[in-house]
């Protein structure tokens, strides 16, 4: 289990959560998982249902208090710290199930983003926010209340309040789900040029395949709160022990 | 230039002066027209148009805690009360102090300021006392939060029962000079409108909606939800001081229970017909509810505008209040005017600008 860190000696893994275990009420949720995500890398997380996947983003963003563990941001702990303060240190997290700020309006929604940063002059907090409404595609409707937006828009309009502060660290718990093929691609795609633009670390939890295999640079599965395999996309694919876990799950096929 | 309805201050800083002016231009719009009726009907109403005034910075004063940090608050009237008795404190002259505060420090018998200088010292103590519980209060959320401004209302009441020296406890406090005017008080109604509407749209009042409306979500943006509130609280309790001054300089004579959990109902209930995320909203709640409650009680009384006669029914005035509010509630959940505010607009703006004023008109029932 766990990386090899090989070839990444020099600086310090963007985001390091190591030996987090949690505990609910007698159930594990979580037995010691080891994560490194690398300077500017994709790291998609897979798993079936109730492996653990979110409960790891939880710990990492302070939703939730691991057990027991360590998380560090550019090799700096981060264990102790609020929530506020985590994403003050440059770690932004997207929820599964969507958590805007019903009664603002999509500007200022994707302001609340920028905020986090104190003593951005306003001029470029407006500019920000101007250049992620047209990414988005969502000028149209800036000036709306985000609970106006169809499922689908609302879902950019958190994607974009998670990226306009240009994280070092950004979480996506499940940004494709409930999105549709071309929704799916508009997504891919402003992920991509995020990273390119500035180069932020990610961890991805998707179960859509096709958009973690197509975005990641490496993928761990989490199994039964621990982890089951690291490696590259292709690896994964074709490893068969991932395939068992998930046919144990969903009968089917695997995930899309 | 045109008004319109706005749920955001709009991209630009003329955008955000635009909105700040728009709702103050229709509270100016209101008290010119106060000024006017009290002047064309030679002063009859003026004392019920001050308490109307005062009535309404209260509200605003509420809307600034209630509104942005969605936390339902029954304390306000310990605000009021401090406000009330340290600016009547200091305002009161000496020779009246000396008689019905005998046991006063050196220093503050021989302290008599003007009614501005106490207004100003009135509401930074209001500011001060939410300042001091504020850190404390505002960890807790929800009916929790609300209960507990309850709390610090009883605890101010009865300190002040209890602070002989200076409140003369549950006795009458008197003495302070009748100088709220209906100009002094309408023009710092306009201003501190201004004022809170500047706040609504400023960063730290989106940081305080934002965590009004998802707290983890803010948490997780990197707002610290606590201090926003905190910041919420002392502005709204300072203007709320500030209304106590102006009742303490109307009154000139109260006791402890004027100022006790009676005095927040209909406050709130003005702020919430309006629609609690508006300031504008907590101030039609104040003109429909004041305008109604005088015309039923001209009803009441036996007469519509002298010019005919109808059978006097008692609390007519209260159930047909209690009836309006549940219609109006039914149809609009969220207030008269929801969370939007009135803003100035270029008129040849582009049409994107206009969406709000849609929004406004079509999504608001949920």
């Amino acid at each position: 289990m766990g990386s090899p860190a090989a070839g990444r000696t020099s600086p310090a893994p963007a985001l390091s959560a190591l030996g987090i275990e949690k505990r609910f009420a007698g159930v594990t949720a979580l037995d010691g998982v080891d994560i490194e995500v690398g300077q500017g890398e994709t790291l998609g997380l897979l798993g079936p249902n109730g492996s653990g996947k979110t409960t790891l983003v939880n710990c990492v963003s302070g939703v939730v208090r691991p057990n027991a563990g360590r998380v560090l941001i550019d090799g700096i702990e981060i264990g102790h710290l609020s929530r506020d303060r985590r994403a003050r240190a440059g770690l932004i997290r997207t929820y599964q199930n969507l958590r805007l700020f019903t009664d603002l309006t999509v500007a200022e929604n994707i302001e609340v983003g920028l905020l986090a940063q104190r003593g951005r002059p306003r001029e470029q907090r407006r500019n920000l926010v101007r250049r992620s409404l047209a990414e988005q595609g969502l000028e149209d409707v800036a000036r709306l209340p985000v609970s106006e937006l169809p499922y689908g828009a609302q879902k950019r309009v958190e994607v974009a309040r998670a990226l306009v502060s240009e994280p070092k660290v950004l979480l996506l718990d499940e940004p494709g789900a409930g999105l549709g093929s071309s929704e799916t691609e508009l997504l891919s795609e402003a992920l991509r040029s995020a990273r390119s633009r500035f180069s932020c670390a990610m961890l991805m939890i998707d179960h859509n395949v096709n958009l973690i295999m197509g975005l990641s640079d490496r993928i761990v599965v989490l199994s039964d709160g621990k982890v089951l395999r690291s490696g590259t996309p292709a690896e994964i694919a074709g490893d068969p022990e991932v395939i068992s876990v998930y046919l144990g799950q969903v009968p089917q096929k695997l995930p899309r | 230039m045109r008004l319109g309805l706005t749920h955001d201050r709009g991209p630009g800083p003329l955008a955000l002066m635009g909105t700040v002016t728009g709702g103050t231009t229709i509270v100016i719009a209101i008290s010119i027209a106060v000024l006017i009726w009290v002047w064309a009907a030679g002063g009859r109403s003026e004392s019920l148009l001050v308490n109307v005034g005062i009535t309404a910075i209260m509200v605003i004063g509420y809307q600034v805690f209630v509104g942005n940090t969605g936390i339902v608050s029954f304390g306000h009237p310990a605000f009021v009360a401090i406000g009330a008795y340290v600016g009547g404190l200091v305002a009161v002259p000496s020779g009246i102090k000396s008689a019905i505060l005998p046991d006063l420090p050196h220093w503050l018998m021989n302290l008599s300021v003007g009614f501005y200088p106490s207004i100003l010292i009135g509401g930074a103590a209001a500011g001060l006392a939410a300042l001091v519980v504020g850190p404390i209060v505002m960890r807790l959320s929800g009916a929790t939060a609300g209960i507990m401004t309850f709390g610090l209302l009883v605890i101010t009441n009865e300190v002040i029962r209890n602070l002989d020296q200076f409140t003369r406890g549950t006795q009458t406090f008197f003495g302070v000079p009748k100088a709220s005017g209906l100009l002094d008080v309408y023009g710092l109604l306009c201003a501190l409108t201004a004022v809170s509407l500047a706040y609504k749209f400023s960063r730290f009042g989106l940081r305080t909606r934002a965590a009004r409306d998802d707290p983890l979500a803010a948490e997780t943006s990197g707002i610290n939800v606590v201090r926003t509130r905190v910041g919420a609280w002392v502005l709204s309790a300072s203007i709320t001081g500030v209304a106590g001054v102006l009742l303490a300089h109307q009154l000139t004579a109260f006791s402890p229970q004027s100022f006790f959990i009676t005095m927040v109902i209909p406050v709130m209930v003005m702020a919430v017909l309006g629609g609690t995320a508006s300031i504008i909203g907590g101030v039609a709640g104040v003109v429909v509810i004041s305008a109604w409650l005088e015309f039923m009680r001209g009803i009441e009384g036996g007469s519509l505008f002298g010019l005919v006669e109808i059978p006097s029914i008692f609390g007519i005035s209260q159930l047909t209040l209690g009836v309006g509010l549940i219609l109006v509630l039914r149809l609009r959940p969220r207030g008269i005017f929801g969370s939007t505010e009135f803003a100035w607009r270029l008129s040849g703006s582009r049409p994107r600008d206009r969406d709000p004023d849609r929004g406004a008109t079509q999504g608001q029932g949920e």
